[in-house]
């Protein structure tokens, strides 16, 4: 019995009339091995000559970030971009599933992904957009001079601190689940990462070196390439500026970038990343981040029209 | 082994789905169903990634797939016990029914997942083997009064016997009894056809289910109800590599062994002749 191979590839795509997007799964070589990537694009096609990579977040961040990117990707193809999101080694349907990533594996992943974008493509111009550690990476790669254009949402400036922030998650776990060996500070499960090997935190694999790995990240320090249009969001609850994205975007200034920052409050702020579902009744568990998906994008999207290329290309 | 990605029609909706195909002919077909909480496809570590990998070297077609509004799919994300993705899933193993040209079907879940795979294979499509990772005693019967739980607590005062006839009482009122009668008449219904495997981790192996397994044995299924530990506290807090590799082994195992064509069943066929001989 041979495999219906036309049907498998002809549901590669689906097309969203309503939504002006057509979305295709695609598959791409990155980091040495296959993985799957989704490219969204206008349904009637583009005349815009930028296309974006999506930058996707480290480790638990990935199932947490996911929707959000999806949003995103969907937004900017329905005003007329081509976006590509994929998965790096290590995560989802990717080839090396079982590897550990690291920073320096997302560096290369999403390397070879802005190649595949161009070589699948017109596209003359890339923009990069990357939540909280996917954001730094898309800075890294901008310094390159692999981006023209950068969307950093909730960035990590500080690996250090955002390590801790994943060893946060574990530990509020622990106390929430009222279990006296499982509730312990952060320091003490940095000592248990060193000791166990991993830690599970919201369903992924975290290890000693890739917290080691994710210390080394600071971008104030790393970044020292030119930047061209950059685009930094906040999410927070409030609307006070948080002073570790201020020192980010006076330092990218200083190195030629027009920087513009705004800030997205939503009261479901302080999880993003970290999860998207709650339980809302008994036996009933709903995304809380919706609203904060349509917010984030409009503000992408705004910002992607009013940086456009004089001429209307975007 | 090849994998296709694909967008699943199912209702208004597509879902995110792929589809893996061993390099010979598949045996059968297995889906893998998530459950709530947003996890994609692939799961959390990505172990439906890691199993449908598996599965294909034992030549054992897969579908991975998603709820409508998570990961790539269309659609908005609610999960719901009372109202799970069960004609959605039922849309995704018949399309990969079709195109890999099996009729034989397994299903494996966890948690609103392994509740999801169950309904699909008692009302939708006739299903060969079950694996249902913690699957809860759940429905949606409202939470006891605070009332009830007051008579919970006094009854749990009372001396022996008289504890236990309360006890009794109380469960009833609760709920529990119903949900361990509705689980016991489904897993009698699915085992009907299918093997069951049911994995629990240890703290629940104390609870309810051992006695619903316990209930559908005794009414004598056609087909095994085997009930293991999970060897992990949830699906969500595997801590080590090791932990993964046993339950991605145990998954495998059970449909290897309960699709016909298998080496390892018919070894065991013949381990089990020579010893009845």
């Amino acid at each position: 019995m041979a495999i219906d191979i036309d049907v498998l590839e002809h549901r590669r795509s689906f097309s969203d009339p309503a939504g002006g997007i057509i979305e295709s799964f695609v598959e791409l070589e990155v980091g040495g091995a296959r993985t799957v990537g989704v490219l969204s694009q206008p349904i009637y096609g583009s005349s815009s000559s930028t296309g974006w990579v999506i930058s996707h977040s480290f480790g638990p961040d990935w199932l947490g970030l996911l929707m959000t990117e999806v949003s995103v990707a969907r937004a900017l193809a329905a005003a007329g971009d081509r976006v590509l999101r994929f998965q790096c080694q290590g995560y989802g349907d990717s080839a090396e599933v079982w590897t550990e990533p690291t920073v320096s594996t997302h560096l290369r992943d999403t390397r070879d992904a802005i190649g595949a974008l161009r070589s699948m493509t017109d596209v003359e111009r890339i923009g990069a957009i990357g939540c909280r550690m996917g954001g730094a990476v898309a800075a890294l790669l901008a310094d390159e001079g692999q981006i023209d254009r950068l969307v950093l949402v909730a960035p990590a400036v500080s690996g250090e601190r955002y390590a801790r922030e994943l060893l946060r998650v574990r530990a509020i776990a622990g106390i929430s689940s009222a279990s006296e060996e499982r509730a312990m500070s952060i320091e003490e499960l940095r000592e248990a990462l060193g000791r166990a090997g991993g830690l599970s935190i919201k369903g992924f694999l975290l290890t000693d070196t890739m917290v080691a790995d994710l210390e080394r990240v600071d971008l104030l320090r790393q970044l020292r390439g030119s930047h061209g249009d950059v685009l930094i969001v906040q999410v927070s609850i409030g609307t006070t500026p948080q002073s570790s994205l201020g020192k980010l975007a006076a330092h990218l200034e200083t190195l030629g970038a027009n920087v513009t920052s705004e800030i997205v409050t939503d009261p479901v702020a302080p999880r993003f990343g970290i999860d998207h579902f709650q339980v809302v009744d008994r036996g009933v568990e709903v995304d809380v981040m919706r609203e904060l998906y349509g917010a984030l994008s409009s503000r992408i999207v705004s910002w992607a029209d009013r940086t456009a290329e004089p001429g209307g290309q975007r | 082994m090849k994998e296709y990605p694909v967008f699943v029609p199912a209702g208004d909706e597509y879902v995110g789905a792929v589809v893996t195909v061993p390099d010979s002919d598949p045996r059968g077909v297995v889906v893998l169903v998530t459950g709530g909480g947003g996890a994609p496809r692939s799961h959390r570590y990505g172990l439906w990634t890691k199993i449908a990998r598996e599965l294909a070297v034992r030549d054992i077609a897969s579908v991975r797939t998603e709820w409508p509004g998570v990961g790539d799919s269309t659609g908005v994300a609610r999960m719901e016990m009372a109202n799970l993705p069960v004609a959605e899933t039922a849309q995704v193993a018949r399309f990969a029914m079709d195109v890999t040209g099996t009729e034989r079907l397994g299903l494996v879940g966890n948690c609103g997942g392994a509740r999801t795979s169950l309904q699909v294979a008692i009302h939708h499509l006739p299903c060969d083997a079950l694996a249902l990772i913690t699957l809860r005693l759940m429905t949606d019967a409202p939470r006891p009064s605070a009332a009830m739980r007051g008579v919970r607590t006094a009854a749990s005062r009372l001396p022996g016997p008289i504890e236990k006839v309360a006890r009794t009482v109380y469960r009833k009122r609760k709920g529990t009894m119903q949900r361990r009668d509705a689980l016991t008449d489904s897993l009698t219904a699915a085992a009907a056809r299918a093997d069951v495997l049911i994995l629990e981790p240890d703290s629940a192996l104390a609870g309810p289910i051992p006695l619903v397994v316990r209930d559908v044995v005794r009414r004598g299924t056609p087909r095994r109800v085997v009930l293991e530990d999970l060897g992990a506290k949830s699906l969500q807090e595997i801590e080590t590599r090791e932990q993964q590799v046993q339950l991605i082994a145990r998954v495998t195992d059970w449909f290897d062994e309960c699709f016909p064509g298998s080496e390892r069943g018919s070894a065991m066929a013949i381990a089990a002749e020579e010893e009845s001989a």
